[in-house]
């Protein structure tokens, strides 16, 4: 005697709906709880035990070509001297830009590693480059001047980055 | 075990030793709670070490002094006697049979390969990285809530929101000493297993084995859940906060036992200093609770816990926390329009009521994020009115009901775009009930169906 002595039809129709409800959900999500999402996630494991430290890039909101770049590229001990402008906030720029500046400066603010911080002025930029020779470097809205990038090819380019690789034996 | 391996260990292990501490203060045995236990006692002790945190960077103490807070907060535990809050099991352990002990074990198994793999993506987008993780690096790297942290929280997004996540990925980096990039998911991704103990004991305090296993499926198979242990978002807290609090409420109505109107308000306050959500759901269960005492004309129905005061104790916190820094909420006014949501209510409901209307039909009902649980809910409201309103049912029934009637008022007067908003975080908000309502659809086929029940 499944329902209680006196209930009447409109319970024995709930009954039957969430029968009909339940059996239909996890027929469907049997195969999923079981079998698609566990092997999923067990195909995950040997990269979530070991992960690529540099997926930390993609909060720049770089283009897949870029990110095959740097993963290429860039030397597992290495960095990736960014340059961006200091003033963006005293200037009426776009709201998009605006987003994409801060994404930057989360970046630097919150450290991650690989990324150094970029400076705003053309002088400090080119000592900047001297000094390190970075394998790449990022450039911002082309914040500093290509004269800089004697050394320098254009590996990749965005409209907001432009992605400058060391000619080889320069 | 290299020191990374150890210090990740312990970062885990101290919580959950606080939350056996904190429980058996309050007498609270695993052959008494049953099946909850582990949830209960990783809430309890996610919450209370939290909060010791707080203490901690309210005092101006370091991360590099934290590894001690769990040694000072076990301290008022052994202390305090629990002889008066010992008092009846609200029924006898039976032994339950071992094919549903390993189909709950092979789901929490599942769970935790699902949290571990979730490591191969470092948490670098979306709300976890943007508003939970950067919260927590500036914790950590701006110790004490001095100036530093102050200009540091102008730059976050919804720097508002409670505290509870960042300071337990703060705690992460704190043992570890650094800045971490997945690992610090793990203390908000465990509650993903809290959850599935919580809902396992509550369900089946009200229906047979077999029919839990079937509930149980439905909740981990949620789109939503599935999504939320694998980040480190707050709403999966919420859910498992509101389940408690529900589990703990209604044993607390057989029981009277004081420790179980103390686990409910620490259900209720977890969820509330995860995300300002709760604090809409605790509205709603006050709201149903009045008006259950004013029609009775009768307030013995309420506990007389001084523990009550921890939910009302926490929302205070933040508030302060809030005025102190000056931040404030997005949708009461901190927005580009200026305008706040009860203003935006008014002049918006008309034209938005439809959309949402239309976005429920389509979406809400049917959601994947909460398998359909309400529209099991409407039919029932619809079909069996009575007793979805009569006994024990009343408070649940009332707050979700109240409770779903507030979310789309928050979406009526939101200054956001309507369907962007709703888009990108209906599911996630309907989650935070969906547990909560599994509970009372097993209550309800418990009342309806005696033979389906253990």
């Amino acid at each position: 005697m499944l329902l209680e002595p006196g209930n009447r039809l409109r319970s024995q129709l709930f009954l039957g709906l969430i029968l009909v409800w339940a059996g239909w959900q996890c027929l469907s999500a049997v195969p999923r709880v079981f079998w698609q999402e566990p092997g999923e996630n067990l195909r995950a494991l040997p990269q979530a035990l070991n992960p690529d430290p540099r997926q930390l890039y993609l909060p720049l909101a770089l283009s897949p070509e870029m990110v095959a770049i740097i993963r290429e590229e860039l030397p597992a001990d290495g960095e990736l001297l960014l340059f961006r402008r200091t003033d963006l906030a005293a200037q009426n720029i776009a709201a998009e830009e605006e987003a994409l500046d801060r994404q930057v400066l989360r970046c630097s603010q919150f450290f991650f590693p690989l990324v150094v911080q970029g400076v705003g002025d053309t002088a400090a930029a080119g000592a900047a480059i001297a000094q390190r020779k970075p394998p790449l470097v990022m450039d911002y809205n082309q914040t500093v001047g290509e004269a800089l990038f004697a050394d320098y090819e254009i590996a990749s380019e965005l409209p907001q980055y432009r992605l400058w690789r060391r000619k080889s034996g320069s | 075990m290299s020191s990374d391996s150890f210090s990740l260990l312990w970062s885990l292990l101290a919580p959950a030793l606080l939350g056996i501490l904190v429980l058996r203060r309050f007498a609270l045995q695993p052959r008494q709670v049953g099946l909850a236990y582990p949830g209960w006692v990783w809430t309890c002790g996610c919450l209370y070490l939290a909060l010791g945190l707080f203490l901690y960077q309210c005092l101006g103490l370091g991360p590099e002094t934290w590894w001690t807070a769990p040694f000072v907060l076990a301290i008022p535990t052994l202390l305090v006697s629990r002889a008066k809050f010992m008092g009846r099991i609200d029924s006898a352990p039976t032994a339950l049979p071992w094919p549903f002990l390993i189909f709950v074990g092979l789901l929490l198994t599942l769970s935790l390969i699902s949290l571990i793999s979730a490591g191969s993506l470092l948490v670098i987008e979306t709300d976890e990285a943007r508003i939970w993780a950067a919260k927590a690096k500036l914790i950590y790297l701006s110790p004490g809530f001095g100036n530093e942290f102050a200009s540091g929280l102008q730059s976050l997004p919804h720097s508002d929101y409670p505290l509870l996540n960042p300071l337990l990925q703060a705690w992460m980096f704190s043992q570890a000493g650094e800045v971490l990039h997945s690992a610090n998911r793990l203390p908000v991704l465990v509650f993903s297993l809290a959850l599935i103990c919580i809902a396992a004991g509550a369900v089946l305090r009200a229906l047979k084995p077999l029919y839990v296993c079937l509930l149980l499926v439905l909740l981990v198979d949620s789109e939503v859940f599935r999504v939320l242990s694998q980040r480190a978002y707050s709403d999966l807290m919420v859910a498992t906060g509101c389940l408690l609090a529900f589990d703990a409420w209604s044993r607390w109505r057989k029981s009277k036992l004081e420790a179980h109107a103390a686990m409910a308000s620490a259900g209720m306050a977890l969820a509330l200093w995860s995300k300002n959500d709760a604090s809409l759901f605790l509205l709603a269960a006050i709201l149903a609770l009045l008006v259950f005492c004013i029609e009775r004309r009768s307030w013995s129905s309420l506990p007389r816990s001084p523990w009550l005061f921890l939910p009302l104790g926490i929302l205070l916190l933040q508030l302060i926390f809030n005025a102190v820094f000056g931040l404030s909420n997005d949708l009461l006014g901190d927005n580009p329009e200026g305008s706040s949501l009860l203003s935006l209510l008014f002049s918006q409901f008309g034209d938005r009521i439809g959309p949402i209307a239309n976005y429920i039909l389509d979406y809400g009902l049917l959601s994947p994020a909460t398998q359909g649980i309400f529209l099991v809910f409407a039919v029932a409201l619809l079909i069996l009115p009575l007793r979805c309103f009569r006994g024990e049912l009343y408070l649940p029934t009332a707050t979700i009901g109240l409770s779903l009637l507030g979310c789309l008022l928050v979406y009526a007067g939101s200054y956001q775009n309507l369907i962007w908003h709703l888009d990108t975080s209906a599911g996630r908000l309907l989650f935070q009930l969906t547990p909560f309502a599994f509970l009372w659809l097993a209550m309800l086929l418990r009342r309806i169906a005696p033979a389906l029940s253990a």
